[in-house]
């Protein structure tokens, strides 16, 4: 495994003295946040644990494929989720990782030979050894992380066509671009997504939300139709399956204009929506998310976020963070100080319109933009998770829809617990 | 585990008519006292607690309890002389898997509103027996000097009026 900033232990401060540094912060989320922050790697005794027959390897993701050789996602003891990080020994990191490991028993998280606490698996959902009626594998169709069903419903996005458009942080692009080349298809089909959500659901108590995202597609009469109608394609079929307001959904979509949010509020039956404006600042914004600053802009972004509070009320709409990204060099903020202030400035800013950001820790990735970056350290995103959650209580707004069980993601949704 | 739930009382806590209350502190410091529907004992000797309600303060009590070590009192009664409070710390608050499962079917067959949020999984630290009789017993064997003097006259025609 090559470790791109092998001396980070020497110029971060350490988790054990974050632990003394913030003792209203509970460990488990701290633990968590640096597992998505450095990821982790199975040693020899826990892969001899890891069943693929119990336990969920493979899935499928915006991004590609993963197969067994990584654990989709473990379990703290508290019932924190660690959604992301699972490396191996053939992926390059920014830090080394953590190591998971099987010590008298159990499945433990250490770092430098301590355990800092117990880990769990997650499980393989029931249907994903299944097949549709049109003989689509089931695990192809859905990914479960953990309680939440994902459906990822295109897999390329038109953002890339722009000439440097890409999200610079992103790997979405190389994956649809290479499939796209291939002539794979990168769309997923509607009643495939029926039918694996009418099976998955025959797996009592397992899941607590369908959540629909895609890569961004711009065409239509007006931009995002085509996409509008991918999502209403999918969502006016699953919610046939549901009473009525019975589909517990959200969707993540390219910013819409009022027309378009209140068709999938109308016709799909959505009542959670998010948008991902991915950096708070527009100057840092319109650099790393070039094509998202050219064809919607900032400003227009925001507009659009606001729109749909209109459309779906205050606290019923969200927008994520790609935190960290907008550190990176040469045209990110200088420090992690100047960094959190403007980002905790720009989500009152949301939380007054009824907004609510959720933070998203940033992992670099080898196929992205950005891949020879540094995400920023532990410290940062403790006080970024701290600082959003502050803000979200003090206007009032709940995170149960992308909270520590429907989500999993987000520190700050884990902190809004107690 | 150094306290252990005994079988009398593992009949209680897994009553279905049973009284359960659970006894929390806010991370601000308020007490908080609510009324459970389902307890009961694990493999281990472990309390759970089924909690079917995401938004109540009592669940987020419980998970602060568990992130900062911090106490929880559960009371029972049988409603028939047996009552007893468990004391101890919540270890594990369990969200999915076989287990998980199993108990959301149970809880859910018998009743179909129920749900399952979590199993909050509690090691007892202490068990304290409420039972008004045996702790009247116990203070008049132990503490003589308690209490009103006119109940010990030999005689209680002496209670009488002249």
């Amino acid at each position: 495994m090559e470790v791109r900033y092998s001396d980070w232990r020497s110029k971060e401060e350490s988790i054990d003295k974050l632990f003394e540094k913030y003792p209203d912060i509970p460990r488990f989320v701290i633990l968590k946040t640096d597992l998505h922050r450095r990821g982790y790697i199975l040693s020899e005794r826990a892969k001899e644990q890891f069943n693929p027959e119990i336990h969920h390897g493979k899935g499928i993701h915006l991004s590609g494929e993963t197969d067994d050789t990584t654990v989709e996602g473990l379990y703290l003891r508290d019932g924190t989720a660690v959604c992301n990080g699972c490396v191996t020994e053939d992926d390059v990191v920014v830090r080394d990782p953590y190591i998971v490991d099987y010590i008298d028993g159990k499945l433990v998280i250490t770092d430098q030979g301590r355990i800092y606490e117990e880990a769990e698996f997650w499980y393989k959902p029931d249907y994903y050894d299944k097949f549709t009626s049109k003989g689509t594998p089931m695990w192809k169709v859905l990914n479960a992380r953990g309680h939440r069903l994902d459906a990822d419903l295109n897999q390329y996005c038109e953002f890339w066509d722009i000439p440097g458009g890409g999200c610079k942080y992103c790997g979405i692009g190389v994956y649809g671009m290479n499939e796209k080349k291939c002539g794979h298809n990168l769309r997923v089909d509607p009643e495939d997504v029926y039918e694996t959500l009418r099976e998955a659901l025959k797996q009592r108590g397992r899941y607590l939300q369908f959540r629909a995202t895609q890569g961004s597609l711009l065409g239509g009469k007006e931009l995002l139709d085509e996409e509008l109608e991918v999502y209403l394609a999918t969502f006016s079929r699953i919610k046939t399956l549901f009473k009525e307001n019975g589909l517990k959904a959200t969707i993540n979509t390219t910013a819409m204009n009022v027309r378009q949010l209140e068709r999938l509020r109308d016709e799909g039956g959505v009542t959670y929506y998010t948008s991902d404006i991915e950096v708070l600042d527009k100057e840092k914004f319109e650099w790393i998310c070039p094509g998202k600053a050219k064809v919607i802009g900032y400003d227009g972004w925001k507009k659009r976020l606001y729109d749909a509070v209109d459309v779906f009320g205050k606290g019923h709409v969200s927008t994520d963070a790609v935190l960290g990204t907008e550190l990176a060099t040469p045209k990110g903020f200088r420090t992690e100080d100047e960094a959190i202030a403007a980002n905790l400035r720009e989500t009152e800013e949301l939380a007054k319109h009824g907004v609510i950001v959720l933070d998203f820790v940033w992992r670099v990735g080898e196929n992205t933009i950005f891949k020879n970056q540094k995400s920023p350290s532990l410290d940062y995103y403790i006080r970024m998770a701290k600082g959003i959650n502050e803000i979200r209580e003090s206007y009032g707004l709940s995170a149960y829809f992308a909270d520590y069980q429907r989500s999993g993601n987000q520190p700050s949704t884990d902190l809004a617990r107690i | 585990m150094s306290v252990k739930i005994t079988d009398k009382q593992k009949a209680v806590i897994e009553g279905r008519k049973s009284y359960k209350s659970v006894a929390t502190i806010s991370r601000d410091g308020e007490l908080q006292l609510t009324t459970y529907r389902y307890t009961g004992v694990d493999e281990n000797g472990n309390l759970l607690i089924y909690q079917l309600i995401e938004t109540t303060r009592t669940n987020k009590n419980l998970t602060y309890a568990l992130w900062f070590e911090k106490d929880v009192l559960i009371s029972f009664s049988d409603g028939e002389g047996t009552e007893f409070t468990v004391k101890g710390v919540p270890v594990r608050n369990i969200v999915a898997g076989p287990f998980f499962e199993k108990k959301y079917r149970e809880l859910n067959d018998e009743d179909f509103e129920n749900d399952l949020v979590s199993i909050y999984v509690i090691e007892p630290s202490g068990i304290i027996e409420n039972n008004y009789e045996v702790l009247r017993q116990r203070e008049r064997n132990e503490w003589g000097i308690l209490g009103h003097m006119d109940r010990d006259l030999v005689s209680k025609e002496d209670l009488k009026d002249a």
